[in-house]
């Protein structure tokens, strides 16, 4: 379906920005009308996903999308979600260039700046021809079982690499998913976001590639036509390596990986890969000798690796078709059966015996016709010379077969052959018990992890109990303090009632004397108080009621005398009056208090209150100021409990972070142990039923069989 | 180095996202602003999973390089979604993509590219509804994560370490999240510690900040806690998210207040290696 290819471009340079996402390019796509509106692509029909969304296929860098025109030409339209510097200028300089090629691994494309409308701002797309064909993964795995496809993709793409060197273009990102496999068995090179053409030397790379196909070396200065050197090798030996040995795609990679037969990790630690190990010991010497050759490179010249060395157009060994449907639809282990025996080749034809020696048959034939009837012991007793002559005979026929039999060429074969058979399966169970032991190590493992869970657990139960009592003992302190401010406030408070209560009093007694002094027992009028009595009273000092503050009595002989109790508390006595006129001058004082004291105050004046009030007030700021100040010092300790937490919740979370650290490692390099064990055990036994296989073919290669052949010329 | 691990289907991460669903969140956003809380953070969640799909799509539809939770929080905790996925925690990418709870018409007036408004309609998959309903138990539906990602990485021990993104108004009722945020952080794979990032959406100050990597810019204790519990962007989702414009220092964290997050996504690196890293 290839259109020629046109390469052009039209834009200028962009200022540095933001791009948008892929989600975001796909609502754009929803209407085209308007997205594309004045290029040739408005009202384009966009190819929709399950939900009526536009489909998009996307990479790191871009979405493309598939697009059909009114004249049905299909496009696949490439949105950018991220920035690529000068990128106008990269495409106008490799469309320029691709111009002027004939390979057929190009795809045509013209780079549009004003391509696509977004939330109001144009961005660049890069329309592209549609492309029908698979990525590289995609076609491997519906190819695994044909090992003529896949030795000739192999020298197809050793081709493609040879033209872009030839052509002085690097790619940039040679990997799966930008080599697209067409149906009639092309490869076309897609996405030239970080291609280098002669017109692009002194720039930096736009990107420096997948990271399952590149040289843990490259860096963004490594831009020319060599940059695919290292890319090229990876590809090309996994595609070599599958030819050979199809079970490789299922034993060196996960279903799902995004990579070929090798990675990352075989490319930073190439001694210690064991995908690579399996390749450089792999039974097929081609196979092996161009895995250590990218071995070396990869240990010598991995930041400058040499260009690719294919091999001769090589045939393919025994092109064998697996029922593969059939296996996928199979249990695990009944397929992994029916696997064996679909690989498993014809046995070897049985080895016999072919140089027989003349003189050693005639002797045997003569030892047992002579020997035979008689037998050694029978002659022992029938003559002793005899008997010597006998047994040296057979002595000499004996050895004279054995070393016939070694002198045999099968025999050394098959001494080879049976040593081998021995070393493959030692090699076989020492797999086995190896994958055993890890089995159980696996047991061990989940153990160590479940126990260092639940002490991870405890220790961070611990910790927030810890911090729980820490701060209810600080709570507690803090509420026993505030109590006892509280209690000193509420004294406080009476002690200030009392006080008002005493001084009302004192109001009150006042008031009362000066009631009374208006009062002078001269104008009184009691009964019977003249004034000489009055003048008497006057004499110690009771002129008004307020003088006296009651009356008590004694017994002086045999009377009772009245004497007057004085504001003092001292007592007297008045000449002249007795018991009789004292209870009536009480009575008059009597009665006087208590029409005095309805007239009393009953409360302090605002102004002896506030005065009261002035001098508690110091003493209630000063409690109210403890109160506030023990709450402050509170929630500071508070914040400092757990700022103090927090701390160690950090602490903690190092060390659990650490543990848990070293937990996923050991998971990770058991797990790795286990899949390369099992692989390990796949080819041993592959290995070893081939050695039993090949050993078996030299079953008539024995001693006796030998005899036999030697006796009567059949093996 | 860590945070490198590639993320891939035969060596999936994961996703858990946390959404506030109390209802303090039938609050308007702010800033004048008519739209709810829970609609705001529904519509980022519905978009992040839309975003996400996008990213992970390839030749052969959506791949499975992400399993992803929606975890509610509010009258309860427990799976957010509606519709198909309803009751499900950890869902393998390709069938979020799949079954959405419906496809809704959206209509929106977008700039012509001439200067004018013009309306255009756009399909919009919904999987999660705004709820706003109860308490807001962050702490449980902090520890409900912990436990995803721990049973993650206890059984992906190498892959890129599992995302908690926390979509909220910040106002947990069931203790400091702070603690139950560090928990998140202590499970890692060996390529690194599970990463906590949160949105705050809040009606206290309508300025958004967008992973930032000091909290004085943030109005409220509600802010600067989240923010504190925000892991910080690792190495190469800063590399990214300078790409996209956004100055990122060693101490940017992953928290954003009051904006958009779905950006996020683009910082995720997925096969191809980034430049100038590595
Ligand atoms: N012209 C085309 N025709 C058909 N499919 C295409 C075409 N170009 C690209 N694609 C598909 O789109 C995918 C992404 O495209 P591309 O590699 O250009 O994007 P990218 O973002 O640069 O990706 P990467 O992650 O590889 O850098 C390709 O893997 C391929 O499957």
């Amino acid at each position: 379906m290839t259109t020629s290819p046109s390469f052009t471009w039209t834009s200028d340079e962009e200022p540095a920005r933001s791009f948008p996402s892929g989600a975001t390019y796909v609502e754009a796509l929803q209407n085209t009308a308007l997205c594309f509106r004045g290029t040739d692509l408005a009202g384009a029909e966009v190819r929709v996903d399950a939900l009526g969304r536009p489909r998009a296929i996307s990479g790191n860098f871009a979405g493309v999308f598939s697009l059909t025109v009114a004249d049905g030409t299909r496009y696949a339209v490439k949105c950018f979600t991220r920035e690529v510097r000068e990128q106008a200028t990269r495409y106008r300089a490799v469309g320029e260039h691709l111009a002027r090629l004939d390979d057929d691994w190009t795809v045509g494309f013209d780079y549009i700046g004003r391509g696509i409308l977004v939330e109001g701002t144009w961005y660049p797309v890069l329309r592209m021809e549609w492309v029908e064909a698979v990525n590289l993964v995609r076609w491997i795995e519906r190819n695994t079982d044909d090992p003529a496809a896949l030795s000739h993709t192999a020298t197809r793409f050793a081709r493609l690499v040879a033209e872009l060197a030839a052509a002085g273009v690097g790619h940039g990102d040679l990997q799966h998913g930008n080599l697209l496999v067409c149906s009639d068995g092309s490869i076309k090179l897609v996405d030239y976001d970080g291609m280098y053409v002669p017109a692009l030397a002194g720039l930096p790379a736009a990107e420096t590639g997948h990271r399952n196909y590149q040289s843990p070396d490259r860096t963004a200065a490594d831009f020319g036509p060599d940059v695919d050197r290292f890319s090229s090798w990876v590809v090309y030996l996994s595609l070599v390596a599958l030819a050979t040995d199809p079970s490789l795609w299922r034993q060196l990679r996960d279903e799902d990986a995004e990579h070929l037969l090798l990675a990352e990790s075989d490319f930073a630690d190439p001694t210690g890969s064991f995908r690579l190990a399996t390749l450089t010991g792999h039974p097929d010497a081609r196979l092996r000798g161009l895995a250590e050759r990218f071995q070396d490179i990869l240990l010598h010249h991995r930041a400058a690796p040499p260009p690719l060395e294919p091999l001769e157009p090589f045939d393919v060994v025994q092109p064998v078709k697996a029922p593969v449907p059939v296996i996928a639809a199979l249990p695990a282990w009944m397929a992994e059966r029916v696997q064996a025996q679909a690989h498993m080749p014809a046995p070897p034809p049985l080895v016999r015996f072919n140089r027989r020696t003349p003189a050693l048959t005639v002797l045997t034939w003569v030892l047992l016709v002579l020997l035979l009837p008689f037998g050694v012991p029978a002659a022992v007793f029938v003559d002793e010379a005899m008997a010597i002559v006998d047994v040296s005979a057979v002595l000499a026929w004996t050895a004279s077969t054995a070393l016939g039999y070694r002198r045999q060429p099968e025999h050394s074969r098959a001494r080879a052959a049976r040593a081998e058979r021995k070393r493959l399966v030692r090699a076989r169970l020492a797999a086995a018990a190896h994958l055993t032991r890890l089995n159980l190590e696996a047991r061990r493992i989940a153990q160590e992890a479940e126990r260092s869970k639940a002490e991870q657990q405890r220790s961070r139960r611990t910790l927030q109990q810890r911090h729980n009592q820490r701060l209810g003992t600080h709570q507690r302190a803090v509420d026993e303090q505030l109590q006892r401010i509280d209690r000193d406030r509420q004294a406080s408070a009476a002690r200030m009632h009392l006080e008002e209560q005493r001084i009302l009093v004192v109001r009150q007694k006042a008031h009362l004397r000066a009631r009374l002094a208006l009062f002078p027992v001269k104008t009184a009028g009691i009964e019977g108080m003249g004034p000489v009595l009055t003048a008497n009273l006057e004499a110690v000092g009771i002129r008004t009621a307020a003088d006296f503050v009651g009356v008590r009595y004694a017994m002086h002989g045999a009377n009772r005398v009245a004497f007057f109790v004085l504001v003092d508390g001292s007592s007297v006595r008045a000449a002249g009056i007795g018991e009789v006129k004292a209870a009536r001058i009480d009575q008059w004082r009597e009665h006087l208090t208590t029409k005095a004291a309805g007239s009393g105050p009953t409360s302090l004046t605002p102004a002896e209150r506030q005065i009261l009030k002035d001098r508690f007030a110091a003493e209630k700021a000063g409690l109210d100021a403890q109160y506030e100040q023990v709450r402050n010092e509170a929630e500071r300790t508070t914040r400092e409990l757990r700022e103090v937490l927090r701390a160690e919740q950090a602490a903690l979370a190092d060390e659990l972070k650490a543990a848990n650290t070293a937990i996923a490692r050991t998971r990770v390099d058991h797990d790795r142990a286990v899949a390369e064990a099992a692989v390990v055990l796949e080819r041993a036994r592959q290995a070893a039923a081939e050695g039993v296989a090949q050993a078996d073919a030299f079953r008539p290669v024995t001693y006796l069989g030998y005899l036999r052949f030697t006796a009567t010329g059949r093996s | 180095m860590t945070y490198a691990a590639e993320i891939s289907r035969a060596n999936p991460s994961c996703f858990v996202f946390l959404v506030d669903q109390s209802a303090s969140m039938s609050d308007p956003i702010g800033g004048g602003a008519q739209q709810r809380k829970a609609d705001v953070v529904a519509d980022a969640i519905n978009r992040l999973l839309a975003e996400l799909s996008v990213k992970c799509a390839k030749e052969e539809g959506v791949r499975d390089y992400f399993h992803i939770a929606v975890i509610g929080y509010g009258h309860t905790v427990g799976s957010a979604f509606t519709g198909p996925l309803a009751g499900r925690d950890l869902v393998p990418l390709s069938q979020v993509a799949e079954k959405p709870a419906r496809v809704e018409k959206r209509v929106k007036k977008v700039p012509d590219g001439a200067g004018g408004l013009v309306e255009t309609t756009t399909r919009f998959p919904v999987w999660v509804d705004p709820v706003a309903n109860g308490a807001t138990p962050m702490c449980r539906a902090l520890s409900r994560a912990e436990s995803l990602v721990s049973d993650w990485v206890a059984r992906h021990p190498d892959c890129f370490p599992p995302i908690v993104l926390n979509l909220t108004d910040g106002e947990s009722t069931d203790g400091d999240p702070a603690s139950a945020a560090w928990a998140v952080q202590t499970h890692v794979s060996a390529d690194g510690a599970a990463l906590l990032f949160n949105l705050h959406v809040s009606a206290a100050k309508a300025v958004p900040v967008m992973f930032p990597d000091t909290d004085v810019a943030l109005p409220d204790t509600y802010s600067r806690t989240l923010f504190g519990m925000s892991s910080l962007l690792p190495p190469h989702m800063r590399f990214y998210a300078m790409q996209q414009g956004v100055t990122a220092t060693d101490l940017t964290r992953g928290f954003v207040y009051n904006a958009d997050i779905t950006s996020l996504v683009q910082f995720l690196d997925i096969g191809t290696r980034a430049t100038d890293l590595r």
